[in-house]
């Protein structure tokens, strides 16, 4: 069976010429259908920009990337959206302060020219365990938690196999962040889906990934397996001092 | 100043928003005590934590109304102290740093000029000797270059150096008490070890109180030496840093035990349940 997400060779510049700096060499992995794959690193090592490559937000990267077994040339398609959706840190500003819970949730279907608009909102909003009620709220008028729920139930409306979650969880408290772990395990569990998660916090990657790959300065320092991670596995340095510093926990 | 009573005493603490006939509290009655040692405030976001800490320096805004039965710093009655009061202790014995430098610094001021001004506050040096105090406290932050970075501009810094800038302009006066809210959360890992490390050296050498608010209780744990835990506005629980795992309010205990740890995996993160008896004490 195919890879639901292969990078090979992925490269990419900001800048022309002498000026040009670049931000990711020559980053490849793989991830296979239905696993959740992690990207740990600091910050400007390069895990947002994979992400904004996978997602459409920057095309001018060089490399092969397919998603679901289609290449994929970095162009924003209705049919990329079917396949890949992401998720973003900040559940503020990531939903329009003006367009109710309906109104962002009905956008993608009524890009992609879909019926049963309400049906579908109704059912996102299931899935997510927010109350149906919801779709007339303003995004101020409900809590972070909440709002990332809605950017879940946005991501997911499309029904993609492919989610691609950026420090979904930074901006929560544990509490709270708890709960959307929880959701996004039990999403992940119902529906088959991959996910591509990007965290500086190792708990919340160890907890929700199978496999993880460590960044610095643009490149993979190295891919391990969860149990590699915690069982203390780890072949850089670097990797040994993010766990040293997650570890206090134990 | 007495030998007896701690740095810091405060009693009592309320502060609340809205009118006096429909008040909104957002602290209700905190009490601690705070001496030369490292004391974290933790909770979640709108438990009042930050809210103690800049009522503590009257930093908060006309309209929040703050009364205590005892609020008092070295001897100083920080309920009847008038605005003159509170701008000669502000600064010079009490200081306060926040979570991110890029908006507690000038942008359009270069580093050297900025920590200048907080040197040349209360005492006029020739333009030499304060260049020269301006490098003695970069370097006492660990700024390796401090000529060439009291040249830089903030946005030409990076989030752990401006944070230490931050530090040596507040050790250009010698406070007695730091209130740090949130030093460190939007630092990277390695950069926050560094700044957590200058913390602690400062309080270890220049006797300085520090109160550490914080949401994360893995690294409170770590550095600190008491914890108060804050929900809805109360200190529900006061307990040594290394205790933290054996807490006993269902509150501490839920967001212990809601932490991913690499550890300890489990299937479903335990969520914490909420009781109405928590804010009703």
């Amino acid at each position: 069976m195919s890879a639901m997400l292969s990078v090979q060779g992925l490269q990419l510049a900001f800048g022309e010429g002498r000026e040009a700096h670049t931000v990711l060499h020559d980053v490849s992995f793989e991830v296979a259908r239905g696993e959740a794959f992690g990207l740990v690193g600091e910050s400007g090592s390069g895990k947002t920009s994979i992400l904004r490559c996978l997602a459409g937000q920057y095309r001018h990267w060089q490399g092969q990337v397919s998603i679901d077994g289609q290449p994929y040339d970095g162009a924003r398609s209705p049919a990329h959206a079917r396949r890949a959706q992401m998720v973003f840190q900040d559940p503020y500003g990531s939903l329009h302060p003006r367009h109710t819970v309906r109104t962002a949730l009905a956008e993608p279907l009524r890009v992609q020219g879909l019926d049963r608009i309400d049906e579908r909102i109704d059912e996102a909003l299931q899935q997510v365990g927010l109350p149906l009620a919801f779709r007339f709220r303003y995004p101020h008028q409900i809590s972070g938690g909440q709002r990332q729920r809605v950017a879940i139930a946005r991501a997911l409306i499309l029904r993609p196999p492919l989610l691609l979650l950026d420090e979904p969880t930074s901006a929560l408290d544990v509490s709270v962040q708890a709960e959307v772990l929880n959701l996004l395990a039990d999403l992940r569990a119902q529906h088959g889906l991959t996910y591509v998660l990007v965290s500086h916090d190792l708990g919340v990657v160890a907890h929700l990934c199978d496999r993880l790959a460590v960044m610095q300065r643009g490149r993979i320092l190295e891919t391990l397996s969860r149990d590699a991670l915690c069982a203390g596995k780890a072949a850089h340095d670097y990797t040994r001092s993010l766990v040293a510093a997650a570890d206090e926990a134990a | 100043m007495t030998t007896a009573s701690p740095l810091l005493q405060v009693r009592g603490l309320q502060v609340a928003y809205g009118t006096p006939a429909a008040p909104v509290p957002v602290v209700r009655g905190v009490s601690f005590d705070l001496g030369r040692e490292k004391v974290a405030v933790v909770g979640e976001s709108g438990s009042g934590k930050t809210t103690v800490g800049r009522a503590l320096l009257q930093l908060l805004p006309r309209q929040a109304r703050v009364t205590a039965d005892l609020l008092q710093f070295d001897g100083i009655d920080l309920r009847t102290a008038s605005e003159r009061d509170m701008a000669a202790l502000r600064g010079r014995r009490m200081s306060m740093i926040m979570q991110d430098p890029k908006y507690s610094l000038n942008p359009v001021m270069n580093i050297g000029r900025q920590i200048g001004e907080a040197v040349q506050r209360g005492q006029r040096l020739s333009r030499a000797e304060c260049s020269a105090r301006v490098e003695a406290l970069l370097q006492r932050v660990h700024i390796r270059e401090p000529a060439r970075v009291a040249a830089l501009y903030p946005h030409e810094v990076s989030g752990g150096m401006g944070q230490r800038v931050m530090i040596a302009m507040m050790l250009a006066q010698r406070p007695q008490l730091l209130i740090a809210d949130e030093p460190t959360s939007a630092l990277d890992v390695a950069v926050r070890e560094e700044v957590l490390g200058l913390l602690d050296e400062l309080v270890a050498e220049e006797g300085l109180a520090l109160l550490f608010i914080s949401h994360d209780l893995n690294l409170v744990r770590r550095f600190c030496d008491r914890v108060l835990v804050m929900y809805a506005g109360r200190v529900v629980e006061t307990l040594a840093a290394a205790d933290l795992a054996q807490a006993r309010h269902p509150y501490t205990q839920g967001l212990m035990a809601a932490l991913p740890s690499l550890r300890h995996r489990r299937a479903v993160l335990p969520v914490l349940q909420r009781d109405a008896a928590w804010s009703a004490e």
